[in-house]
């Protein structure tokens, strides 16, 4: 057989995931002073949106870049 | 028949436009992106290109960090140092909104500066003038007082776009127990850090002119940025074990199956392998 790139990424993503849930269930489960990951496209994304929508100004966190970023 | 035409074209013309940009008449179209080689950057450069936008990108480097990307391509890259101010003002005078994502996490005088290299998504390293006063402060403030004197005193426009990536720790005054964590736990460059994040914040609360976005992630990640991995888990712990010491036993068990599911994954992988 030869070898499959979706394992390769696969594993790729094994290194990474035991370490995003930790960050993000402290969140989950209310660590006032730790907020949830963000992936870089959903803050490239809510930052596009957060430009051409007028109603978008100050603090955005986590929670609102998540929003803005399914606009 | 010429009019009829002419009228077609127009109605066309604003169903792109607003499809495009939204429905304000003055919505931006031309969008400068300070600090557009970096991993945030160049994310939001992509974005903005496929979103229709005129994008120009401003950094040291200057240069396409991704040249075969077809998106990056369509990017105008300037090569400029954001700190001084008449960079940045024709830059600003050039466009209608602004990104900044200039930032680094360790500065030169952190001691910290070569861990940049791990925790930095472009692999960017600080040079002698990178403190967090210079990188984050003085380039924003740079772009704030280009736009309000592009805006002019006595105008009447809408406020300028201004997107600011800042950091959810600049909140930790804001939340239960935030405060004590930085004031009792936090190292002195992370209070830096936070420091120059804050001062920009309130230099664009401030302004009447400026309309500005603040943008505070926790970690920035992504699928490829596998050599996070041993940051996020220290800065997990080190902030769980401020929380909750039974929450870190808890974690020290879940982090010692990391082992044993990475040994798992590779033997599967060397399965498929096999002939």
């Amino acid at each position: 057989m030869t070898i499959h790139c979706h394992n390769k990424i696969k594993l790729n993503q094994l290194d990474v995931l035991p370490a995003i849930p930790i960050f993000n269930i402290a969140s989950a489960i209310g660590v006032p002073f730790v907020d949830k990951t963000v992936r870089v496209e959903t803050l490239a994304d809510a930052i596009v949106a957060g430009i051409g929508d007028d109603s978008v100004e100050g603090v955005q966190r986590y929670m609102q870049m998540e929003k803005l970023a399914k606009q | 028949m010429r009019i009829i035409q002419t009228t077609f074209l127009a109605i066309c013309y604003t169903a792109v436009s607003t499809a495009a940009f939204g429905n304000s008449a003055n919505a931006p179209k031309k969008v400068a992106v300070f600090g557009g080689t970096g991993y945030v950057g160049s994310a939001v450069c992509e974005r903005l290109i496929q979103k229709g936008y005129d994008v120009t990108a401003i950094s040291r480097r200057g240069t396409n960090p991704k040249p075969n990307d077809t998106n990056l391509n369509q990017v105008k890259w300037v090569k400029g140092d954001a700190t001084d101010p008449s960079t940045v003002k024709k830059i600003v005078n050039e466009n209608d909104a602004v990104v900044h994502a200039i930032g680094l996490l360790f500065d030169v005088d952190s001691g910290l500066t070569n861990l940049n290299k791990i925790v930095s998504g472009s692999g960017s390293l600080p040079d002698e003038k990178s403190t967090y006063d210079n990188i984050t402060r003085k380039t924003m403030f740079n772009v704030c007082d280009a736009i309000e004197a592009k805006m002019g005193p006595f105008s009447k426009k809408e406020k300028f776009p201004l997107c600011f990536v800042s950091a959810a720790e600049a909140g930790w005054p804001d939340v239960a127990g935030g405060s004590f964590v930085e004031n009792t736990l936090a190292p002195d460059w992370l209070k830096q850090y936070l420091g120059s994040k804050r001062t920009v914040e309130e230099r664009l609360n401030g302004s009447a002119k400026i309309r500005g976005a603040i943008f505070r992630p926790s970690l920035i990640w992504d699928w490829t940025k596998v050599s996070q991995c041993p940051f996020i888990e220290l800065y997990s712990i080190y902030m769980l074990f401020i929380c909750n010491k039974r929450m870190v036993a808890c974690l020290f068990l879940y982090l010692l199956t990391i082992p044993s599911l990475l040994i798992q994954s590779r033997i599967q992988t060397h399965d498929h392998t096999l002939p």
